[in-house]
């Protein structure tokens, strides 16, 4: 898989995980979606996503992990990120 | 550790619960598990990595005797555990299989389905952690509308009274701090087997003074005063009257159930809380067992990050203590 099929690959999965979580349509969200702005983010959710992308991406994640991104976009460059230096995925 | 602590620790032997720990890998989890065992105060079920556990374990020479490991990401517990979270949360299957896999969550959902009695942790994840997956999957009493905390305090002369909420709520409305008021009254009852005597601080005494900070706590006194059951319930007060017979009776024509001789104390906001319970330790002498969480449906405990073995126990034998006791709303 190149580069460009991973980032994709990550998106695309994280995505999934905030539309099931928030129950919403995939295709309503985007990397500018913003977790409190547009979808209401409350406490609960925050436990809910970070436990969902843990058990997707397969390392601890905190909420305060969750909160410093504040866009899916910034999720995905943040996973992509910690996949990188774990050597994952 | 005080001697009140003793007291749920005696309990704890006659009323067996299962306790669990959803920080299983940290050596202070484990130390205190193996001393709940060994001292036979609650069966605890250790959630973690087995084989992180099983090396932290003897990196601390902690034995892993009679105590139950569990692996969240691969219990056969998983699979039912997912299904009752989409009751909680309607996600897919798929997803909450991946939600179940971590530790807070599996552990609060031990608690829901009652394959635990209580859950204790927040010595590595943090409190507003704990606290929101306990909220989501385990949720409030129906007549609660806030989690909130108390602390139980020593005196140095071995009396004991209730604090709350020291270190939750930041300013209460006056219907969240009538909820304080009752379930700190009502746990205070369970754990010392007393008649609960609920003092709502304030800087006023009854009118003697007048300012919206006053008032909601008149107003807090009056909701919980109409909920309060068994407990005495009175305020505003200022804590001299609330705690001292002779203030009180210079201060109220009528003392009431409650003035001069209060037990548990309810603050108006976080700040006085908190400096009340502080200030009581440093300048009084006093122990602070605490801040013990509640509202919940169940027995849900906070560990400081900082906690040691000896706290988590004394922790352990107040959620224990709790998990035994009446039943409310």
């Amino acid at each position: 898989m190149n580069e460009t099929d991973k980032t994709t690959d990550v998106e695309e999965r994280v995505v999934a995980v905030v539309a099931d979580i928030f129950n919403e349509d995939p295709t309503d969200i985007d990397r500018d979606t913003e977790f409190v702005a547009d979808l209401q983010a409350k406490s609960m959710d925050i436990i809910a996503l970070l436990a969902a992308l843990e058990g997707e991406f397969g390392f601890p994640i905190s909420a305060s992990d969750v909160r410093q991104n504040k866009t899916v976009g910034e999720a995905v460059g943040w996973i992509e990120s910690e996949l990188e230096e774990r050597g994952g995925d | 550790m005080g001697s009140v602590i003793e007291t749920f620790k005696e309990r704890c032997t006659t009323r067996q619960t299962t306790l669990v720990f959803p920080e299983g890998e940290d050596e202070r989890i484990l130390g205190a598990a193996s001393a709940l065992v060994e001292d036979g105060l609650a069966s605890p079920v250790i959630l973690g990595d087995p084989d992180v556990i099983r090396t932290v374990a003897d990196q601390h020479q902690v034995s892993l005797e009679d105590l139950e490991v569990i692996d969240p990401k691969t219990d056969e517990a998983r699979g039912p555990y997912a299904t009752e979270y989409t009751r909680v949360r309607p996600v897919s299957e798929e997803t909450a299989m991946k939600i179940v896999g971590n530790e807070l969550v599996f552990a609060a959902l031990a608690v829901r389905t009652g394959d635990a009695d209580a859950m204790i942790g927040g010595c590595v994840r943090t409190s507003g952690e704990l606290i929101s997956a306990a909220e989501e999957v385990i949720g409030l009493r129906p007549d609660v509308s806030v989690p909130s905390s108390f602390f139980i305090m020593e005196l140095a002369d071995g009396d004991v009274l209730f604090f709350a909420d020291s270190a939750l709520n930041e300013n209460p409305t006056a219907e969240e701090l009538a909820d304080v008021a009752v379930t700190t009254g009502e746990n205070a009852a369970t754990l010392m087997e007393w008649q609960s005597r609920v003092a709502l601080l304030s800087f006023s005494t009854k009118g003697s003074a007048d300012h919206p900070d006053v008032e909601k706590v008149r107003k807090a006194t009056e909701l919980a005063a109409e909920r309060a059951g068994d407990c005495h319930v009175d305020g505003e007060l200022q804590a001299d009257a609330a705690l001292d017979e002779d203030t009180a009776a210079r201060k109220l024509g009528d003392l009431g159930q409650v003035a001069g001789r209060a037990n548990t104390l309810i603050f108006p906001d976080l700040d006085a809380g908190n400096i009340g319970y502080k200030l009581t330790q440093e300048l009084g002498g006093a122990s602070a067992f605490g801040p013990i969480l509640q509202g919940f449906t169940e027995p849900i405990s906070d560990l400081s990050r900082g906690a040691s073995v000896e706290d988590i126990v004394g922790v352990a034998a107040i959620t224990a203590s709790l998990a035994t006791g009446e039943e409310h709303p």
